[in-house]
This record gives C-alpha cells, sequence and structure tokens, in this order.
C-alpha cells in the first residue's frame, strides 16, 4: 500500500498508532523454502489509531485479519511491513528486555479459554504464576493481591483453591481476565472474550469489562464477530475485510449510519430484533469467499457487493487505479467504498 | 416428582404429536462424588407433525442430553433412567414407546435419596437393537461440529449416497448419485456436482453445515433433530444457514427439533418454544409468547435469557445489559425448591417461601403455555384464585 492510506495526522495523545501495518503468511515451497511471490495478505495495510482509555472494537468474518492484526500488534507474529508505535516509541523493533517490559503494559485475552489455563494449577497458582512473572512479592502480599483481583472480576475467594477444569465458561473467562490484570497492563488486546460463552454468561462479562475499564482506565482493542457486543463495549469500531479496513467510526454512528455495503450486511446479519435476518435481496448468492476467489485488484468486496451489482459492475470498482481507500465521510466517520450509502 | 408415569399417553395431550415425552430421566453417576447428576429430570415434551420445537437454554441445561436420549446416544451410566417416549411412525396410527423395556433393566426411586438400580450394558444392547434401524431413517441429526461429524476418509457424495440408498435400498448408485447433487443443490453449493468429489477438509466451515443439512434432509426423516446448528459459523453465514433451514422447513414441511442458547434462533425457527434450566423445562408454549418479552406470563429464566441479548435500543444508549447473576447449579446437587431461585429476583411478594421449599410443577396457567414458577401458579396449601 501506498503513503496514501495512512491518510489523517497522526493523532495527538493516542497510547497506540499503528502505520500501514502488514503482516504477510507466505507459502513454502521445497526445502520449507520461502515463496517471496506466494503468500496470504493477512493483514494489509492498517492504520488507525487509540487514544488511552478508548475502547476499539475490530470486527469482521473468520479470515479478515482482525485476530492477525491484534497478534501482529503485540509481537506474536512478526509484521512484514509498518509501524506500530506505543506512547510515541516504535515496538516493532524492540527486542530483548525491552520488549518484555513493553509486554507488561499490553496484554492478550485470548479466545481458546481451555488452553489459556494450564489445568493443572490452581487459581491460586495461576494467579500468584502472573503477579510475581515482573517483581518477585512476599506469599503474603501475593494471596492479599490475588484476593483483590478475584474480587475486580467478581468471583469469590474461596475459588483460589479451584482447578480450571472445575470452573465454568465464565469463570474461567473471569480467571483469565485476571491473570491478566495481575500484571497492570494498560493495553488489552480481548480477541473474541465472548464467542465461547452461554449468552446470559457473555452479557456478564460484557459488563464486567466495561466496568474494569471505567474503573481501572484501560485501553481495549476488542476483537469480535459479534457486532451486538462489539457496539455495547467498544467507543469506536473498525470493520475490517480480507485484510484491510472497510470502514472506521464511532459505535453508535455505525449502528445507525453504517455506509460501507459490507458493514451493512454484517449489520443486517444480526438485527437485534429480529434476531439473525437474511442479507438484504440484491446480494450476491455466494455464500463465502475462498482464498482463490480474492479480486486482486480494485474493490475486494466487490463479489459480494449489492450496489456493485446494482450499478452494473462499475469500472471504477475494479480498476486496479482505483482501488477504495479510507475517507473521511463525516468528522470520525472513514469509509472505504466508491458508493458510501445514506451520504 | 415422581408421579408415576400412564402406560400410554392420554388421549388429549398425545393426540397430533409424532414425539411425544414424558417423565423423561437421565443421570449419570460421579463416582467421586458419590452422587447422581441430574442432567435431565423430568422432561416433558410434545412435538406435532411439522411442528418446529426450539429447546433454549444454557450450556448444564440438559438440552443435548434430552435430544441424545430420545435418539438413544447416551452410553454413559446409568443414563436414562426412567421416562416414556412416544412416537408415531409416519402413515401409522399407533405409538410406539421407544423406552420400551427399560423397566425391565432399571429400578429407579426418585427418593430422596435417589436410588437408581439399572443393568446399564444389557439396556444399551436391548434398546440399540431397537434403535438402530430408526436413527439415520426416522430421526436424522444436524450435530453442533459439522467438520467433525462428516467422515473424513469418505466423499461428501459417499456420505448422502449412503443415506440416500439406506433410505430406499433398491436405488441404484448413480441414481442415488444423482439424488445427492439435487440435494447438494437444495442447500445452495456452489458447484453441486463438483462438491460430490470433495471431503470435508476441502469445506469451510459453511458448507460443511450445509452438506449436513443435505445428509440429515436427503433421508428423509419423521423428526429432524438439530442441535445449535448455527454455533461457531461467521454471522452472515449463521443468517444463510438459518435462511436455509427456514426454506426447508417450508418446503419439506419436516417436523423438527432445533436446540440452541441464542433467541435469536429461536425467533427465527420456532412455531413452539421450550426452555430449559437444571435438567427440567421451565417454560413452554407457542414461540411468539414466549419469546415476547412484554407477554404477560413468562418464567424469570426466560426474561433473564431475553433481556441478555443487546437490543437496538440498548445499543444507541450503550446501556448495561441487564443479566442473570450467578451461574447454572450444580446438577448432582440440586436445592430442594424451585432450581433458578437462587438467581431469581422475580420472586412472588410474600411467598419466597415456596420457591424456597417447594418446586412448582410444569403447569398451564393460561392454556397451550406451560410454566414452572409460583408467580404464575397456585400453591396446594392457598387458597383462592391468584392475583
Amino acid at each position: 500500500m501506498s503513503e496514501a492510506a495512512g491518510a489523517g495526522p497522526a493523532v495527538e495523545g493516542a497510547l497506540l498508532e499503528v502505520r500501514d501495518l502488514e503482516t504477510f503468511f507466505h507459502r513454502r515451497g521445497r526445502f520449507g523454502v520461502i515463496r517471496q511471490d506466494d503468500y496470504v495478505a493477512a493483514v494489509d495495510g492498517v492504520s488507525f489509531s487509540v487514544r488511552e482509555g478508548e475502547a476499539l472494537g475490530i470486527v469482521g468474518e473468520s479470515g479478515c485479519g482482525k485476530t492477525t492484526l491484534g497478534r501482529t500488534i503485540l509481537r506474536l507474529v512478526p509484521a512484514t511491513a509498518g509501524s506500530v508505535r506505543y506512547r510515541g516509541e516504535e515496538i516493532l523493533d524492540l527486542t530483548g528486555r525491552a520488549l518484555r517490559a513493553k509486554r507488561r503494559e499490553m496484554q492478550m485475552i485470548f479466545q481458546d479459554l481451555d488452553a489459556a489455563l494450564n489445568p493443572k494449577m490452581r487459581v491460586e497458582e495461576l494467579l500468584a504464576e502472573a503477579l510475581t512473572l515482573h517483581r518477585p512479592a512476599a506469599p503474603a502480599e501475593i494471596r492479599r493481591r490475588s484476593e483483590e483481583l478475584l474480587g475486580l472480576v467478581k468471583l469469590k475467594p474461596a475459588k483460589l483453591a479451584a482447578f480450571p477444569p472445575e470452573l465454568s465458561g465464565g469463570e474461567k473467562r473471569r480467571v483469565s481476565i485476571a491473570r491478566i490484570l495481575a500484571v497492570e497492563p494498560r493495553l488489552i488486546v480481548a480477541d473474541e472474550p465472548l464467542s465461547a460463552l452461554d449468552v446470559s454468561i457473555a452479557a456478564q462479562v460484557a459488563n464486567l469489562m466495561r466496568d474494569l475499564q471505567e474503573s481501572l482506565g484501560l485501553t481495549y482493542l476488542f476483537i469480535s464477530h459479534d457486532l451486538r457486543m462489539v457496539q455495547l463495549v467498544a467507543h469506536r469500531v473498525m470493520v475490517m475485510y480480507l485484510g484491510q479496513v472497510v470502514e472506521m467510526a464511532p459505535a453508535r454512528t455505525l449502528a445507525t449510519r453504517a455506509a460501507h455495503p459490507y458493514s451493512r450486511l454484517l449489520w443486517a446479519a444480526v438485527d437485534p430484533y429480529t434476531g439473525l435476518r437474511t442479507e438484504p435481496k440484491g446480494a450476491s448468492a455466494r455464500w463465502e469467499l475462498s482464498e482463490g476467489d480474492r479480486p486482486r485488484t480494485g474493490c475486494r468486496f466487490r463479489d459480494r457487493c449489492p450496489i456493485y451489482h446494482d450499478k452494473g459492475e462499475p469500472a471504477v470498482c475494479r480498476d486496479k487505479e482505483s482501488e477504495p481507500r479510507l475517507a473521511e465521510l463525516s468528522p470520525g466517520h472513514q469509509v472505504a467504498c466508491h458508493f458510501p450509502q445514506g451520504s | 416428582m415422581g408421579s408415576p408415569v400412564p402406560a400410554r399417553p392420554s388421549r388429549r395431550e398425545g393426540e397430533g404429536a409424532v414425539l411425544f415425552v414424558r417423565g423423561l430421566r437421565t443421570y449419570f453417576y460421579l463416582p467421586g462424588r458419590g452422587r447422581f447428576l441430574r442432567a435431565v429430570d423430568g422432561v416433558r415434551l410434545a412435538v406435532k407433525q411439522g411442528e418446529t420445537l426450539v429447546l433454549v437454554g444454557e450450556s448444564g441445561s440438559g438440552k443435548s442430553v434430552t435430544v441424545l436420549s430420545l435418539m438413544g446416544l447416551v452410553s454413559a451410566a446409568p443414563g436414562v433412567v426412567s421416562g416414556r417416549i412416544w412416537y408415531r411412525p409416519p402413515g401409522q396410527e399407533d405409538q410406539v414407546n421407544l423406552l420400551e423395556g427399560l423397566d425391565r433393566f432399571a429400578k429407579f426411586d426418585p427418593g430422596p435419596p435417589v436410588r437408581v438400580e439399572k443393568d446399564n450394558r444389557r439396556w444399551l444392547r436391548w434398546h440399540e437393537a431397537g434403535m438402530r434401524e430408526r436413527r439415520g431413517r426416522d430421526f436424522a441429526m444436524i450435530f453442533q461440529n459439522p467438520r467433525n461429524a462428516l467422515h473424513p476418509f469418505f466423499t461428501v457424495g459417499q456420505q448422502i449416497g449412503e443415506v440416500i440408498r439406506r433410505r430406499s435400498p433398491r436405488m441404484s448408485p448413480a441414481e442415488a448419485s444423482a439424488e445427492a447433487r439435487e440435494w447438494l443443490a437444495k442447500v445452495h453449493l456452489d458447484a453441486p456436482a463438483r462438491r460430490l468429489g470433495d471431503y470435508a477438509h476441502n469445506l469451510s466451515g459453511g458448507m460443511c453445515q450445509r452438506v449436513m443439512i443435505a445428509m440429515a434432509l436427503a433421508a428423509r426423516p419423521a423428526v429432524l433433530i438439530a442441535d445449535e446448528p448455527t454455533t461457531g459459523l461467521d454471522a452472515t453465514i449463521q443468517s444463510r444457514v438459518l435462511d436455509l433451514l427456514e426454506e426447508m422447513k417450508a418446503e419439506l414441511k419436516t417436523t423438527t427439533i432445533v436446540i440452541t442458547h441464542d433467541m435469536g434462533v429461536a425467533r427465527r425457527l420456532a412455531d413452539r418454544v421450550a426452555v430449559m434450566y437444571a435438567g427440567r423445562v421451565v417454560e413452554e408454549g407457542p414461540a411468539k409468547d414466549v419469546l415476547s418479552g412484554r407477554y404477560e406470563v413468562k418464567h424469570p429464566y426466560t426474561r433473564g435469557l431475553l433481556y441478555a441479548i443487546p437490543s437496538a435500543g440498548d445499543i444507541r444508549e450503550k446501556r448495561r445489559l441487564a443479566v442473570i447473576e450467578g451461574d447454572v447449579p450444580d446438577l448432582s446437587r440440586l436445592p430442594a425448591g424451585c432450581q433458578f431461585a437462587e438467581r431469581c429476583d422475580l420472586m412472588p411478594a410474600g411467598r419466597e417461601h415456596l420457591c424456597i421449599e417447594d418446586e412448582p410443577g410444569l403447569d398451564a396457567p393460561i392454556p397451550g403455555h406451560r410454566v414452572r414458577c409460583w408467580r404464575h401458579l397456585r400453591h396446594p396449601s392457598e387458597e383462592g384464585a391468584l392475583r
């Protein structure tokens, strides 16, 4: 992507600033040799910034690159190009001790609950491990802090003696959040924190995450495919499609005035009143796109786009030169589409 | 609890029902704790011809074990300990009890303390002999994890073809294959002819789910059971799968039982809804009444489930969600009174002691809509009408 993609000046007071971030996964040829020309662009030129204390929601279907984006920011996956600045400091170049120090401030809530908690360690030990990871502490202090942490996530101190398999899904999620809070992070990347939970438990955890953000002043990157929950937790929402940001707007704006046809399609799929509803008529009958079907030039969404079909497949959506880029529609509302809706 | 189960369904209740479940109890023994886990504890359900019944509830509410019991797929001991499952095979007048002979293998005393004596191995062998023929022909099932439910070593065409040839043994392989292709086209798979040769690993999650649906429907079952058919799929694909199930419902009029924890799914598919909690049905009635937050008769748990989904207003105002605090109860140590009392914030004023002491039965304050809650029911000790 060219520099124009990262349009807009650097945001003042941003905690996290991501510019033109690219993460490519190369296929390997014979003898494991990386094939430079054959790759999947999981994250393909993403730019955004998050203020301290803000919750940014990242939504999109599986395969849109939202998880890879979160992992790249936390240096769990190497970036191919671009920049990630945390409090103005470039973190893609950090190594060793400097990286470890930053990792304390940036934590991730993993999607898979059972993989995130060692089943053979008691909750007490799990918390103690996290508490003493970056600085030593006396046993009494650890105990006091552990109980405090469980209090934060609204679990009873009695749960300290439990093993993860004895806990319900909601309790496991709370313990995993307590463990993350133990290192006093400033930025939390939450990857589908609610997806494995039942509706009523998901609602409890969503409320908890909101409370924690307010009381501790945390900054969230909230990754989810559930638009309803994202809208409730996040201040701003970023919609991703095939590795790129197609729309970015305040949560409320996106709920009522989504401009990109893909955002609208996602919305129509989870209408809160009727439950799940069909895609708008006129949308292509294709269910999903496989890797080989991705348009290489022009707008990547066009095959599923009702507007593209309604307008008789205009060249502007197909041409390499006129690939849609994020442009401001109204203050704080950006969209990458030649025919934004409702404008 | 423990009311004797009649040998035949009463004329009124059983009428028109393809499937009529009464007093179903499925327990598991926990050797470590020396107790029984009461996964399904006295479930009563009726499904009429052509109707879609949706079972909703959280994990651990017993909805999956209920349908596994129905299919004869519970192998852990002691498993099904009592109950009747009346099934009316297509084109027949008489109902058969799918749990025929259970009394010979199992002695059950609801207690307290609960006592079960069951020769599970002999029961399973006996039961399997009766059920093997019905599974995949009378009853077909769409499983939660479609990728694991498809056989990895057989092609889609072979698997659907097998189902078709079991249904119509005289069909030639070529005819079966042609029909398999038709089913794949019906579930909107691109290039169905090419897909026949694909294996499960060639397909995406949404495609696997559609193959599962095609396979289940190809059996032309009397009862189709779908266990969490949309869980784990993307929102847009979920919506498409529901479209497809709706379409199939309209076209084939298959009697269907759907299990879900998502009220949105229930809204789309249900004619009737049964809400399960702690191994019991706590509310059962017409979909539009059970799923409406404003309807008069409502179990507090159903209410909680409805409010756990953010409404448009919640999102606009960024309200906190009204949640049911707490967790599902330990099914091996259920309290004496109403199972939901611990989490309930709507106990009837002045009558809270009922909720703590005595479990309400599933009864109908208005015809056709049953609820298990003292807010709507009168206790035997109480005089006069409610409200």
